[in-house]
């Protein structure tokens, strides 16, 4: 057994029982019911719905990357196009799979294509993400199919023409994917974003920015995602990316997040101008309250200095740094994300004594909450924990079982 | 067509609670879930008043679902389960179709949807209140045997009203500050009170068009108006301080709607 071989075994197995504590911990969740979880009546979503937010949000890199390679012709990005859309992928398949624990019946799901109402923008979106999860499926296999073929794999389903036409062909299928791929992939965190924006109830949420928001904040985590990627894929292979390639990648993010800063504050200037309570009662939870080291973390840590880290020229072309910057920008869209779903539950919109029930009986102590409180407990944390462990998982297995990383990147 | 709507009196509303336990008995509504709630607009306790004596002022506000006529969480959720019913204009939920995605709840300004975190607990273990099961085009829309891991809310008692009954909040309210009637009838006479009275709606510039409404008090502060200038501009400041930092405007104008009362009797 080689030494790769051990390496996958051996994070395969971690990365299951990592998936096999969520399953577990779901088990408890599906035989209790909502109430293994910290959310109740006025905090209503937690953990799921910010992991759901962010799963979509790092999907975004992946298509971009790989379209826009086509669509603008930016050569530096074809090398990386078939990692990137595997991302996108699996991605976007376990975004949909992180709405499953936050509901109190999965096995309606059915539903929403039976009884689907036009006007939810939940079922938009569920469209929208399953529009783009077929895309990149498509996408990633007339990529794969001509090297398919010649090594006899039966995943070609029988299209196993390799002649220069037929692989001229599937050039010119991804090529039109690519163009309609990249305006799916700003639909699908555009209508993400409306899930939130759309809610007047929310005042914290009811923002024409948040699609922007949603569109920056995913570019950056998506390519944050790509570049630790090919980071690890270089780090675990001897085959090397043109440096030309990580480069303009790590351009592209560098400009990127100031422009999701720019967007982030301006919402902030407005709501503090305004004054009004609804507006800034939300922002004193981040500037002030609980939410203040999500904040710090989001602009200082996970944005500020990765932006300087890749500004410098010698700095961004070494792995340790772009690695470094990469994963802070990606955590600090994650503590964004957190910022943006529980702080809108914790002041409802008519606060008087008692509050709002919770939901939940306790012998002797009241049934009500004035404001919302949430502390996301053990078993959100393990599925969550597990979610991200099923893309990991998935890429792994992606990666070593089909030519995404080849000779030929 | 009817439209059934709420009348609520603040001036009549004692805060007894009445209501509140009614709706929990009449629906077999769970332990730790209330699906109507009277809540004290006054100090930071129940049955506190704002401001230091003699210059105080507290009234109730008893908050339910307010059977929106642009209602958002019927326009959130993905699967049609909860549906303004065309008959009489209340809004519904299809028990049995509810998938549990709460996006209702973040969708609601009122806060009024419950949501069956676990299994749903009742002391007595047996149903109370209305035993029967309401179909509505061959779905259920109430039951007193709740699922868990679904939404639920005030259904207006629709087993009362579809039988010519008030719901039992308003049957069983022991000040009378409760009407139920048809706002479409400009001479029932829960639309009389809202014309004569000048009924407001919570939230009203969200533009959900609640069909709950609210008759501003004032037997609550006549005791400021009674008293002499200087109490007046003490009930001023302390009516000022609710419309100052309370975020829901409605209530800021019954506030605003009391001073000017105040003023006007000076």
């Amino acid at each position: 057994m080689s030494r790769t071989s051990r390496a996958f075994i051996g994070w395969s197995v971690f990365l299951l029982i990592l998936i096999g504590a969520g399953i577990y911990a779901w088990a408890i969740q599906l035989q209790e019911g909502l109430i293994v979880t910290g959310m109740r009546n006025i905090v209503s979503w937690g953990v799921y719905i910010t992991l759901f937010a962010f799963f979509v949000g790092i999907s975004a890199g992946g298509l971009i990357v790989s379209s826009s390679a086509h669509v603008f012709g930016i050569e530096e990005f074809k090398p990386v196009a078939k990692v990137a859309t595997t991302l996108a992928a699996a991605c976007v398949a376990v975004a949909a799979i992180s709405i499953i624990p936050d509901l109190g019946r999965p096995e309606r799901i059915p539903y929403l294509i039976l009884y689907g109402n036009p006007i939810s923008p939940l079922i938009w979106d569920f469209t929208v993400i399953m529009v783009y999860l077929i895309l990149c499926i498509v996408d990633l296999w007339f990529m794969l199919r001509a090297d398919l073929a010649r090594k006899g794999s039966k995943f070609t389903f029988g299209f196993n023409d390799t002649s220069p036409q037929a692989v001229a062909r599937d050039g010119k299928v991804v090529k039109a994917i690519s163009f309609i791929a990249l305006p799916t992939a700003i639909m699908l965190h555009t209508v993400t974003a409306w899930i939130f924006g759309t809610q007047i109830a929310r005042s914290w949420w009811y923002t024409a920015l948040i699609a922007p928001i949603f569109l920056a904040s995913a570019m950056i985590s998506g390519l944050a995602l790509v570049i630790l990627t090919i980071l690890a894929l270089q780090w675990r292979s001897s085959i090397k990316l043109p440096d030309k390639t990580l480069n303009t990648l790590a351009k592209l993010l560098a400009v990127i997040i100031p422009i999701d800063l720019f967007l982030i504050g301006n919402d902030f200037v407005i709501r503090l101008w305004a004054a009004a309570p609804s507006e800034t009662l939300p922002l004193t939870l981040i500037f002030e309250g609980p939410f203040f080291p999500f904040f710090i973390y989001e602009w200082i840590v996970g944005a500020l200095l990765p932006f300087l880290l890749l500004l410098h020229p010698k700095l961004r072309v070494k792995p340790k740094v772009l690695g470094l910057a990469a994963l802070l920008v990606l955590t600090g869209v994650l503590a964004y994300r957190v910022e943006l779903v529980v702080p809108a539950y914790i002041y409802p919109p008519i606060v008087f004594p008692p509050g709002i029930s919770r939901g939940e009986y306790g012998a002797g102590a009241s049934s009500f909450n004035l404001y919302g409180i949430y502390y996301p407990t053990w078993v959100e944390l393990t599925i969550g924990v597990a979610l991200f462990s099923i893309i990991a998982f998935i890429v792994t297995v992606i990666v070593r079982a089909f030519p995404i990383w080849g000779k030929e990147y | 067509m009817v439209r059934y709507g709420l009348v609520i009196d603040l001036d009549r509303c004692i805060g007894c609670q009445t209501c509140v336990i009614a709706c929990k008995l009449e629906n077999n509504v769970s332990l730790g879930n209330f699906w109507n709630r009277v809540l004290t607009v006054g100090g930071v306790m129940i049955d506190t008043s704002r401001g230091e004596y003699p210059n105080t002022s507290i009234f109730y506000l008893p908050i339910t679902c307010q059977h929106c006529d642009n209602a958002p969480c019927v326009k959130a959720c993905p699967v049609s389960g909860t549906y303004k019913r065309q008959e009489d204009g209340t809004v519904q939920l299809r028990v049995e179709r509810c998938i549990g995605c709460r996006y209702c709840m973040a969708a609601c300004p009122y806060g009024v949807r419950v949501f069956n975190w676990g299994e749903p607990k009742h002391i007595p273990e047996h149903p109370v209140g209305y035993q029967g099961e309401v179909k509505d085009e061959g779905w259920i829309i109430y039951t007193p045997q709740r699922p868990r891991g679904v939404v639920e809310k005030c259904t207006m008692c629709i087993h009362r009203i579809t039988a010519g009954e008030e719901p039992f909040c308003v049957a069983m309210c022991p000040a009378r500050a409760r009407f139920f009637g048809d706002l479409d009838d400009p001479n029932s006479k829960v639309s009389r009170l809202i014309k004569e009275r000048g009924g407001v709606r919570l939230l009203e510039e969200l533009g959900t068009q609640p069909k709950t409404y609210y008759l501003p008090p004032k037997r609550g502060n006549q005791a400021f108006a009674n008293l002499n200038e200087i109490v007046a501009e003490n009930a001023k400041s302390t009516l000022t301080n609710i419309i100052a930092t309370s975020k829901d405007t409605t209530l800021q104008a019954i506030a605003a709607a009391t001073l000017r009362r105040v003023l006007d009797n000076v």
